[in-house]
């Protein structure tokens, strides 16, 4: 029988406020033992800021173990550009409830939404499974409030992504999030980076 | 028992060098018979002027032990067709360690947009580099990361690209690499590029 060893690492990158214009470019991880990773990726918009261009993501690798010569980009994506609005919160939103009350309405079901708390690593993505009410609307989320987002703002595009590699034939891996596509249209966005590895096989 | 991955970075395969339009440059083979997988990176930039067929980037394995009667290609790419412009020059002195500089000949194409690649041709040729744009803004241009060396404002700046690849080894015995720039196949000719490709190398130790 074989047993697989995984780690939750440090996230590549912490839940953070990156500013319109900033550039976030990780520290170089060393994956030279490392079988394979799942990268998770977690974004929102927290600006209004009119026809906003998108943040880049993007995750490299380099054919050396040190300098910043040879990255190459292994996966690279843009976030949504659509536009953003703040939602105000009236009611619910606390640790372990799953409604919150919010003005004006979200969009799809199954949609996430994002609340960014005072405490930015306090801030929460959460996704819609039910909506009712006519204005605030009550919004029924799939799993209960993590922190207390009761005194949050609210944002209403924000996007998950997973992303698996292959790590048999890589060294070492950065993340990169480029914020700065634009002099003019960027926008604060909230984002977040963890990885998973496959560290061992015995 | 347990398995450990043991992954080599290998002497560049393809050291940096110009593949002039109409040749082609092939790497030493490899042993890969201990090998599980491979991972392969590319670096090309258009030094010619134009509409490039873009070279063809290979990697080749052989069915036998020896000889060079049984190459065939497991990967072939060909690159995004990277326009020329040869004669570019920088316009303004640009610093080891700049993140920031400033061009106002060339920075109206696309070639130069957010995520693009560009190659910095320098006249000490050993002293040519990539680098990521994050910014396009003229005058002043962002980069990823901080540029390596020194490049005059008569020096070029064009249009470059990377890639990384990886390729299956576990049935195989023997690779190499190719790079064929002698071809035209579609739209465009060949033109002069600066390639550079790396090899990394994984086998597998149980213990």
């Amino acid at each position: 029988m074989s047993n697989l060893v995984k780690t939750v690492q440090s996230e590549q990158a912490s839940i953070q406020l990156v500013a319109a214009g900033a550039n976030v470019t990780g520290a170089a991880f060393d994956v030279s033992t490392k079988f394979s990773g799942t990268y998770l990726v977690d974004w929102a918009a927290v600006s209004t800021q009119a026809t906003p261009v998108a943040t880049e993501f993007c995750i490299q690798t380099s054919q050396k173990d040190t300098g910043n010569d040879t990255w190459v980009n292994m996966f690279t994506w843009l976030s949504s550009s659509a536009l953003a609005a703040s939602l105000t919160i009236s009611a619910g939103g606390t640790v372990g409830v799953s409604t919150i009350t919010l003005t004006p309405t979200l969009g799809a079901v199954n949609v996430y939404f994002f609340l960014k708390n005072g405490t930015i690593g306090n801030s929460e993505w959460s996704r819609r499974i039910n909506l009712s009410g006519g204005g605030p609307f009550v919004v029924t989320v799939e799993d209960p409030f993590t922190n207390d987002q009761s005194g949050a703002t609210g944002w209403n595009v924000a996007e998950r992504y997973k992303y698996d590699i292959d790590f048999s034939s890589i060294r070492r891996t950065r993340v990169c999030i480029n914020n700065a596509r634009s002099a003019t249209l960027a926008r604060d966005i909230v984002a977040r980076v963890a990885l998973i590895t496959c560290d061992s096989i015995s | 028992m347990s398995i450990t991955l043991d992954k080599v970075i290998q002497v560049d395969p393809i050291s940096m060098q110009i593949v002039t339009a109409g040749s082609s440059v092939l790497s030493a083979e490899y042993d890969v018979s201990q090998t599980r997988v491979g991972r392969v990176f590319f670096d090309i930039a258009n030094i010619g002027n134009g509409t490039p067929t873009p070279p063809k980037l290979e990697v080749q394995v052989s069915q036998k032990a020896s000889g060079n009667d049984a190459w065939v290609v497991c990967l072939q790419r060909m690159p995004m067709q990277l326009q020329g412009s040869a004669g570019t020059t920088l316009g303004v002195n640009v610093f080891a360690n700049d993140l920031f500089f400033n061009v106002t000949n060339v920075w109206t194409t696309a070639g130069y947009l957010p995520q693009r690649w560009i190659f910095f041709h320098d006249a000490v040729f050993v002293n040519s580099e990539w680098a990521n744009v994050t910014l396009f803004a003229s005058p002043t241009t962002t980069v990823r990361d901080p540029i390596q060396f020194n490049h005059l404002s008569t020096d070029g700046l064009v249009r470059g690209a990377r890639y990384s690849y990886e390729v299956d080894l576990s049935s195989v015995t023997r690779m190499r690499i190719a790079v064929y720039n002698n071809s035209t196949r579609g739209v465009g000719a060949p033109l002069d590029h600066v390639v550079h490709v790396g090899l990394i190398l994984t086998g597998a130790v149980t213990g």
